[in-house]
């Protein structure tokens, strides 16, 4: 099988929520999917969307599935409110524009919020997308066999003529990227825009993306960003890798500027903890932020630095190779 | 004793089913679809206990079985089943939750051709299908069928006509569409969505027939279902024999470790019908509940059972199949 795969660069990434959009309007915007974010992009830390999502169970433990419970319409995923136009634009009243019913969470609810004290706050954003796993938990869950992997490119879909509604698959997903539609009453997910990819174009959230922050290419396709990345360079790691799905996604780990020390002036700790990085990246994110470190110091120097370049994304084109021979060059604009 | 609109219809010399309880008459006439209509007060009631799927994961925990009345009406051409059950909680699927499971009602009917075999009660098995009329609260009706576990399949038949209410205590739900055959084999299942029942996770009956008076019924089906229907052993000798064979070591029982290589059978009786459990015993690999890890892929590569085929008579496997059909209680027929 081979799989088709996305390295997320955090240090890129300004939160602008372009590629949720793109992806919004594209396939999420109504029928049941109006509060459905295949993609969205949360602040970290954070409890996050769906609420508290990283306490929600799911995933391996071993051979075995480990339970995992159901988010709830309102209080974990929010409900986009209706607005009172009609009253605030139309009528003669001094009432603001306003949210009719309010909202109790929302995909973006503590956005820049993050943790620590001034002046060592701080945060990060953090895209999330369904990770197409290698070994998906939601597709073990399903007892119906309506969730499948594609043998051609790794992208895990949802058979809509299968699916009974049981949601096993909602609760099995350790990252709570697939979503009941209450309308339809089936399970939805990302579909890594396999319309799009059949067709050569990257999925819409990485070809949006403003901050050249997203690659997208074979993992087994040795020119490709992500084969560079992820295997050779090592400098891009999966969310969560202790919950044993092996996602297809991945990250490069937030660089940290350091920390102030008691007198005010930039110590030798990062501001980001490196253990709470750990948490979330695995171990390799300390190699992968040493090697970071040591490559921007060289491109620093004058010196050439393929793993930079590639991160630099000069060319646009370069971030996706999504030919199904991995022979041709990228595609896109430059 | 077997209600006489059955006896009547019945091939003159033939053998009364063993357990009446089993088979219930269909009200004449129009079949009416409201579920207060007032002839459904003249429709004899059959009380089916539905017991929890605990056989098979993913399944229910062992909770306490409940009742559900069976009434129908049938002209010959369609038929009306009215099933009532408590549930004192109403479960919409309303649009407006995530987390939340309506509450939902299935028929399964099964279509015994050729041998008369009734089908495994689970969904049915392949070659012996089932057609499942499906109605899930704030979702309607939906004409359903299946081949075995996870095989539930949307149709191009019509989805069933329905009516449904909610009193307080239950449901009362009617589904009517065509009629297939006579006596008709159905099975009843409930789902109960605050307790976030679905798929497996149900309770259900075991088969039960109903008869349509006037319908003519045929010498070998009545015969097969009989055999199915009929068992002759010593349920104490079977008891022995279950742990002596080391059936015990596999499948769990009142008694029993809580084991799960094998279906848990603590329940047999209440879902199968001695035939089901004669077929499995003298052949296991005729049929294998699919998608569980009961099979291995055998020399010619077709899957075999992991139950082996054990060295039991044919009066050792009739005690054993006594002991089984007793555990479970049974519903029977009332008013
Ligand atoms: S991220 Fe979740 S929904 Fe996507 S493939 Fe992995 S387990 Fe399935
Ligand atoms: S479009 Fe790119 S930069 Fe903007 S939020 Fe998404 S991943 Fe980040």
């Amino acid at each position: 099988m081979r799989q088709l795969a996305m390295v997320i660069d955090l240090n890129k990434c300004i939160g602008c929520q372009t590629c949720t959009l793109a992806c919004k309007s594209q396939w999420t915007d109504r029928g049941g999917r109006e509060f459905m974010y295949w993609n969205h992009v949360e602040t970290e830390p954070g409890k996050g969307y769906p609420r508290d999502w990283k306490n929600a169970g799911g995933g391996w433990e071993g051979e075995q599935l480990r339970p995992g419970r159901l988010p709830r319409l309102h209080e974990d995923y929010g409900y986009p409110a209706e607005f009172n136009y009609e009253e605030a634009l139309f009528e003669p009243t001094e009432k603001p524009l306003r949210p009719i019913q309010e909202m109790q969470w929302g995909p973006n609810w503590e956005e820049d919020q993050g943790a620590g004290e001034f002046p060592n706050s701080y945060f990060f954003y953090l895209p999330r997308l369904c990770n197409h796993c290698t070994k998906p938990a939601c597709l073990a869950a399903c007892p119906r066999q309506a969730i499948y992997k594609r043998e051609e490119d790794g992208i895990v879909l949802i058979d809509q003529d299968r699916c009974r509604g049981y949601r096993y698959c909602v609760a099995a997903c350790p990252y709570k990227k697939i979503y009941f539609n209450p309308t339809t009453g089936m399970s939805e997910k990302c579909i890594f825009c396999y319309p799009r990819v059949e067709r050569g174009t990257p999925p819409a959230c990485a070809y949006q993306c403003v901050g050249r922050a997203r690659h997208v290419s074979y993992l087994d396709d040795r020119e490709g960003p992500v084969h560079r990345l992820v295997n050779e360079w090592k400098v891009a790691l999966p969310l969560l890798p202790q919950h044993g799905t092996q996602p297809n996604v991945y990250y490069v780990p937030p660089l940290s500027p350091p920390a102030f020390d008691a007198d005010g002036r930039p110590g030798d700790k990062p501001r980001l903890p490196e253990n709470y990085l750990e948490e979330l990246f695995g171990p390799g994110v300390h190699d992968a932020l040493a090697t970071l470190e040591a490559e921007i110091e060289r491109k620093g120097r004058g010196e050439a630095s393929e793993v930079l370049d590639i991160l630099i994304a000069y060319r646009h084109g370069d971030m996706f190779r999504l030919d199904r021979g991995g022979q041709q060059g990228g595609q896109g604009d430059a | 004793m077997l209600p006489a609109a059955f006896a009547q219809d019945l091939p003159p010399d033939a053998q009364a089913l063993q357990d009446a309880g089993r088979l219930s008459v269909a009200g004449p006439g129009a079949p009416p679809l409201a579920v207060d209509d007032p002839r459904w007060d003249a429709a004899a009631a059959a009380r089916l206990s539905l017991h929890p799927q605990i056989a098979i994961t993913p399944g229910s925990e062992p909770v306490p079985a409940r009742t559900a009345e069976l009434r129908a009406i049938s002209d010959g051409q369609s038929i009306a089943l009215r099933v009532q059950w408590q549930d004192p909680s109403p479960d919409h699927s309303d649009g407006g939750r995530t987390d939340h499971f309506a509450d939902a009602v299935s028929v399964q009917f099964a279509h015994p051709e050729g041998d008369g075999v009734l089908p495994y009660i689970g969904m049915g098995e392949p070659g012996r299908p089932v057609t499942v009329w499906y109605w899930q609260a704030g979702r309607g009706a939906e004409h359903l069928m299946a081949h075995g576990f996870g095989s539930l399949e949307k149709t191009a038949g019509t989805a069933p006509e329905h009516d449904a209410r909610h009193d307080g205590e239950g449901w009362t739900v009617v589904l009517r569409g065509p009629l297939a055959d006579a006596p008709l084999p159905v099975a009843l299942a409930v789902w109960d969505g605050a307790a976030n029942q679905r798929n497996g996770d149900k309770r259900l009956s075991a088969w039960h027939l109903v008869h349509v008076p006037g319908a003519p019924v045929e010498r070998e089906r009545y015969g097969a279902l009989l055999a199915q229907q009929k068992v002759d052993g010593d349920p104490d000798q079977g008891r022995r024999l279950f742990t002596a064979h080391g059936c015990i070591g596999c499948h769990r029982v009142p008694g029993g470790a809580d084991v799960a290589v094998g279906p848990d059978l603590r329940l047999a009786g209440a879902h199968h019908w001695p035939g089901y459990l004669r077929r499995m015993i003298e052949d296991p690999s005729a049929f294998i509940v699919p998608g569980k890890g009961y099979g291995i892929p055998g020399a010619d590569g077709t899957l075999q059972s992991l139950m082996p085929r054990q060295a039991l008579d044919a009066e050792e496997i009739e005690h054993i199949i006594a002991w089984l059909a007793g555990l479970g209680e049974k519903g029977g027929v009332g008013k």
